[in-house]
């Protein structure tokens, strides 16, 4: 009886007072905030679609420097214990606490929620699960798609022929070029936050890509060529269907850059004579307009990329038509620019060379990967 | 007391800034002289208005658009740096107005900087004057313009500068050059290159610019579509948060309309895969735009653009495919600020937009005529 009541009592304070003083260890004096946290909660038992998804909001204090999972554990320990999400080890390195964060996939983890607050010029913060992949339960999404993407692109090592007596041994550039894809945590943010996803199901996503490049770059595998040929399909939807729209780099956790692995691929690819693609022959048209005026010739630019593809040539007519008829169509005439001849020295000299790899200059890399090794 | 001479020294510098007069040079990129004439004609069109003296580059080439620097990315950066060390030559910041443009050249100029070997490397190439080239079919043509240029040049080569700050015809200086083959280039790694947007905001100030507007855009409800080359990555751009980006919020703000937030503001508008997979860079382009619609906007502004060729000129194509209706007005940034400062739609070539754009101006000019009315 008397625990009945104090059970009673306990509910009755929480939901007089939600609010809970959290202090972080080690942090005495810092600043507090209230915050609240509007929560996506689903619940796939429910017969209508509708009713299946509802937002929480729960409101806390909460000193800076504290994370976002931090705060959700303290929601489901002390206020509902039915809120579902995926965390484990804290440390952003076991990938499992990925979610939305205002609209942008983050690790809970390594998130301050004082510093989203004030990205966002804004005290709510709205929590909700990862996109391109089906919820399943509350932040807990089905990760189904994002694996069998990474498995379409076979990631292990196939050599055949021969194998060495003793081990493999590989120079120490060559290693570094897998260290990038190789800190990949596989939290999956890419995959939630990429643009093409969002409207084309069967892309295979910037993790699987990045991933595939470490297999083409590394040197015990033989297929390499064989690989490459697989990811420019355009029925497989692989490196052609990304869209450019830095969304991966800019969400990665682990810095990996994965847009920039998929431009290694289709460089690659155009380097060993892929060329039947019409991203390849875009941009070979693209290049070649620029050789010879200086800019691109946007005339002959769309033409080149289609090919000999009638449906293809339809589809672009009715544009070239508006166009024309509302004076938006680029001159005929492609006139080059003044200087256009130094600009075609400087092709001479380097394209060439670039295309079949016999440039003396390394391209540095713009974004350092985090190494989980050395933190 | 330290503190004291530090505001000071800060504010001499604030004057310092305020008296300079606003000069850049202009880097065009490929697409406003070819399928986006208009947004050329605003962007100049403007600038004369503000007092924004621009120096058009005319020798630079194509800056890559990411197309070049994922096929060749030595020579797309090889490209840049001529364009580089041509603006480095005037001593000018680069004003692009393109986001593709700001996108590609800051990954470059990042490049350089961080990495004082690899731009020497790239100096060397840019520089190489020995390089055995075969007869160009564009050398006669051009190389008589050049002669003729050099003449020119020759008699106003020093009165040119200051003679088209003060006439206002020609504010847009023709070319930075007087003509010279720029074979000796060579990119010392300092110049800064910058978005029209961005040199409204930081350099300009929104309240100058405020000063000017005469034609307040009260009650247009305006989307912005940043897209994804002025924002992403941080760590090349820089110029605000990724996350949260403002700065068109505020510039619309600023010419008095009211900006709509929606999501897809951040997203991309599919034109970089619409050779690829047409359908779903349509689809994409739909998405941001039905998004918009659903907000309430009347239009959206973009600063890029290749944006406004995939969400105007694809747009009844993409309606097709999203089976919608969308009949949403896509308007340049200069065109915005166009309308704004007072110049007619003709003047902003407003006209040659495949969705038509008179349910915007029909809205200003009634706000306007309202204005009067209530005035009378």
């Amino acid at each position: 009886m008397k625990d009945k009541k104090q059970e009673e009592h306990k509910k009755e304070k929480h939901k007089a007072n939600p609010k809970y003083i959290f202090s972080k260890p080690g942090a005495k004096d810092a600043k507090t905030k209230r915050i609240k946290f509007k929560i996506q909660r689903f619940d796939a038992a429910k017969d209508k679609k509708e009713d299946a998804v509802r937002y929480d909001t729960f409101e806390l204090e909460v000193k800076e420097g504290t994370t976002l999972l931090d705060c959700l554990d303290l929601i489901k320990w002390r206020h509902d214990g039915s809120l579902t999400y995926r965390r484990n080890c804290k440390n952003s390195i076991c990938g499992s606490c990925s979610m939305k964060v205002n609209k942008r996939t983050k690790l809970a983890c390594e998130t301050q929620v004082h510093k989203i607050t004030e990205t966002f010029c804004s005290d709510e913060i709205l929590i909700e699960p990862m996109g391109n992949m089906v919820p399943v339960k509350d932040l807990v999404v089905d990760m189904g798609n994002f694996w069998g993407a990474l498995h379409a692109v076979k990631p292990w090592i196939i050599h055949d022929g021969n194998f060495p007596e003793k081990e493999f041994t590989m120079k120490k550039e060559e290693a570094k070029k897998l260290d990038a894809v190789a800190s990949c945590i596989m939290c999956g943010a890419c995959y939630s936050d990429c643009n093409t996803l969002d409207v084309e199901k069967r892309f295979l996503g910037p993790a699987a890509l990045a991933h595939a490049l470490r297999y083409v770059d590394d040197p015990r595998d033989t297929r390499k060529k064989e690989r490459l040929r697989s990811l420019n399909k355009p029925g497989n939807h692989g490196v052609w269907d990304c869209t450019h729209c830095f969304a991966c780099i800019q969400v990665c956790p682990m810095k990996v850059a994965p847009m920039e692995q998929i431009l290694k691929i289709r460089k690659y690819a155009q380097q060993s004579g892929i060329i039947y693609t019409s991203g390849a022959r875009h941009h070979k048209a693209f290049s070649d307009g620029v050789k010879h005026a200086g800019w691109i010739n946007e005339v002959t630019l769309p033409i080149k990329s289609v090919g000999l593809n009638i449906v293809g040539f339809f589809q672009l007519a009715p544009v070239g038509m508006r166009m024309y008829f509302k004076g938006k169509m680029p001159d005929i005439w492609h006139k080059p620019i003044v200087g256009a001849e130094e600009i075609k020295k400087i092709y001479l000299e380097l394209e060439k060379k670039e295309m079949s790899n016999k440039l003396d200059i390394k391209e540095p890399e713009l974004f350092e990967h985090r190494n989980p090794n050395k933190e | 007391m330290a503190n004291k001479t530090k505001n000071k020294e800060e504010k001499t510098e604030d004057a310092k800034s305020q008296s300079k007069p606003f000069k850049y040079a202009f880097f065009p990129g490929c697409v406003s002289r070819g399928a986006c004439k208009e947004l050329y004609a605003s962007t100049t069109l403007i600038c004369k208005h503000l007092g924004i003296e621009l120096v058009e580059l005319k020798r630079a080439s194509c800056c890559g658009a990411g197309v070049i620097n994922e096929r060749t990315p030595i020579l797309g950066d090889a490209l840049n740096a001529r364009n580089f060390a041509m603006a480095e030559e005037l001593q000018l910041p680069v004003m692009t107005h393109c986001s593709t443009c700001q996108g590609v050249m800051s990954k470059s100029n990042k490049k350089f900087k961080e990495n004082p070997e690899f731009l020497a490397q790239i100096n060397e190439k840019i520089a190489n004057e020995n390089i055995q080239q075969k007869e160009s079919p564009y050398q006669q043509a051009s190389g008589e313009k050049k002669n003729n240029k050099k003449n020119i040049d020759e008699n106003n080569a020093v009165s040119s500068m200051q003679e088209n700050i003060q006439n206002a015809e020609t504010i847009i200086n023709n070319d930075g050059f007087h003509g010279n083959s720029h074979d000796g280039l060579k990119y010392k790694g300092t110049a800064v290159v910058k978005h029209l947007l961005w040199i409204l905001i930081a350099d300009y100030g929104l309240e100058n610019l405020q000063k000017k507007v005469v034609r307040p855009l009260a009650g247009l409800k305006v989307a912005p579509f940043y897209g994804c080359y002025l924002l992403r990555p941080e760590e090349t751009l820089g110029f605000e948060s990724a996350d949260n980006p403002t700065s068109l919020d505020k510039l619309i703000r600023a010419l008095g309309a009211e900006p709509v937030d929606y999501e897809g503001k951040t997203k991309c508008c599919g034109f970089p895969i619409t050779m690829m997979n047409r359908n779903a860079s349509l689809k994409m382009a739909g998405k941001q735009t039905l998004d918009a619609k659903d907000n309430g906007a009347d239009c959206m502004v973009t600063p890029c653009p290749l944006c406004h060729l995939n969400l105007d000129s694809m747009q009844p194509d993409t309606e097709r495919i999203i089976e919608k209706r969308l009949g949403m007005p896509i308007l340049h940034l200069p065109q915005l600020i166009g309308l704004a400062l007072g110049f007619s739609p003709e003047e902003l070539k407003m006209g040659t937009h495949i969705v038509a754009t008179d349910s915007v101006i029909a809205k200003i000019m009634e706000k306007k005529v309202a204005a009067v009315n209530t005035v009378q």
